[in-house]
């Protein structure tokens, strides 16, 4: 190997590195830059996200009676559904309905896309007093719907007509894990 | 000799590479130093932008569950009442007939068949009752299976009533 050679390789070597480096720099720089464009931009858009925030979180301020009573239709919890529960068994008891074999399971409401607590039970009261029941069930203050009835209807002599049957009913909830 | 030539015209021709580096290197350093010196002024106004963002994100997710709850809330108070289908088929139970049990079927939100058994006094009374459904705009169909009518008096009889389909 000649000195020419040596030489040759040696700034043949130095001269990739530097190549290698100029490249590094360049990429450095360009990533640097990309962000500085977007720190610009976000500068310059900070005006208009301030607006936005400030109309969202005026906007929030003011349906807060509203967001608290639509969470107030929701079955919240496992509290929520021992509270549903009272609630069903406080109308069946207002009613001289007897509730009996209570069923509780979870599922989820297609339609209203949903995760539901379904609530089932067997009843037994007279004619009149079950649908006055099954009216007010269907009107209790929360999102539920009556997903299956069937009761039978006895005449004892001389009585007033007596009826057994069951219902379920679903009521959307959240959170049941709390 | 000639080999020796060409070694030492790519070594001219290498050093000036590295020249040409060198400079690029020199003349790309204040772009670098200026662009590095502005991130870093800028930096507490993007972090102020960003949790700013951050933060409006949570409140449009916090409207947006609202929206959602709020729908359901909606829906929900749409399902259609089952108390009115009840009343419906009692209220239109003829005389001669005696209803002992009824069933609604639900699919889902929306009701599809009530199922309605009883007793008839004549075969006449049990049809009248499953024509009397049918002309309601509520129910679709009331058919009364064959076997029913068999008998003349005291017919125990059960009907699956198709509801009519929300519109």
């Amino acid at each position: 190997m000649t000195a020419t050679t040596r030489r040759l390789l040696v700034v043949l070597i130095i001269t990739a590195g530097m190549a290698a480096g100029l490249l590094v720099v360049v990429l450095q720089l360009q990533s640097r830059a990309v962000a500085l464009e977007e720190a610009l931009q976000t500068i310059a858009n900070q005006a208009a996200v301030e607006r936005e925030f400030a109309a969202l979180s005026e906007l929030l301020e003011r349906t807060s009676q509203e967001r608290a009573q639509i969470t107030e239709y929701f079955v919240v919890g496992q509290a929520g559904s021992i509270a549903f529960l009272d609630q069903v068994e406080a109308l069946a008891a207002a009613e001289a309905i007897e509730l009996t074999n209570p069923r509780l399971t979870t599922g989820e409401s297609t339609s209203l896309n949903s995760p539901v607590i379904q609530l089932t039970y067997n009843f037994a009261g007279t004619e009149v007093a079950v649908n006055r029941f099954i009216a007010l069930l269907e009107q209790v203050p929360v999102a539920s719907y009556l997903a299956a009835l069937s009761f039978a209807i006895q005449e004892p002599p001389g009585g007033a007509p007596q009826v057994t049957g069951s219902f379920t009913i679903h009521a959307v909830t959240t959170n049941l894990d709390v | 000799m000639l080999r020796e030539y060409w070694q030492r015209v790519a070594l001219v021709w290498l050093l000036c590479l590295c020249g040409c580096m060198v400079l690029a290197g020199l003349l790309t350093a204040p772009s670098f130093v200026l662009v590095q010196s502005q991130l870093q002024a800028y930096q507490s106004q993007v972090q102020s932008a960003a949790a700013m963002a951050s933060e409006q994100d949570a409140l449009a997710e916090t409207i947006t569950t609202t929206n959602e709850q709020a729908a359901t809330v909606l829906a929900a108070g749409q399902v259609p009442s089952m108390t009115a289908y009840l009343e419906q088929v009692r209220a239109l139970a003829n005389q001669g007939i005696t209803i002992s049990r009824i069933e609604v079927v639900r699919a889902d939100t929306s009701i599809s068949e009530v199922v309605v058994s009883g007793v008839a006094d004549t075969r006449v009374s049990l049809t009248t009752f499953a024509n009397r459904i049918e002309s309601s705009p509520q129910f679709s169909e009331a058919s009364v299976p064959l076997e029913n009518l068999a008998a003349n008096e005291d017919i125990a009889f059960t009907l699956q009533i198709a509801v009519t389909p929300a519109s």
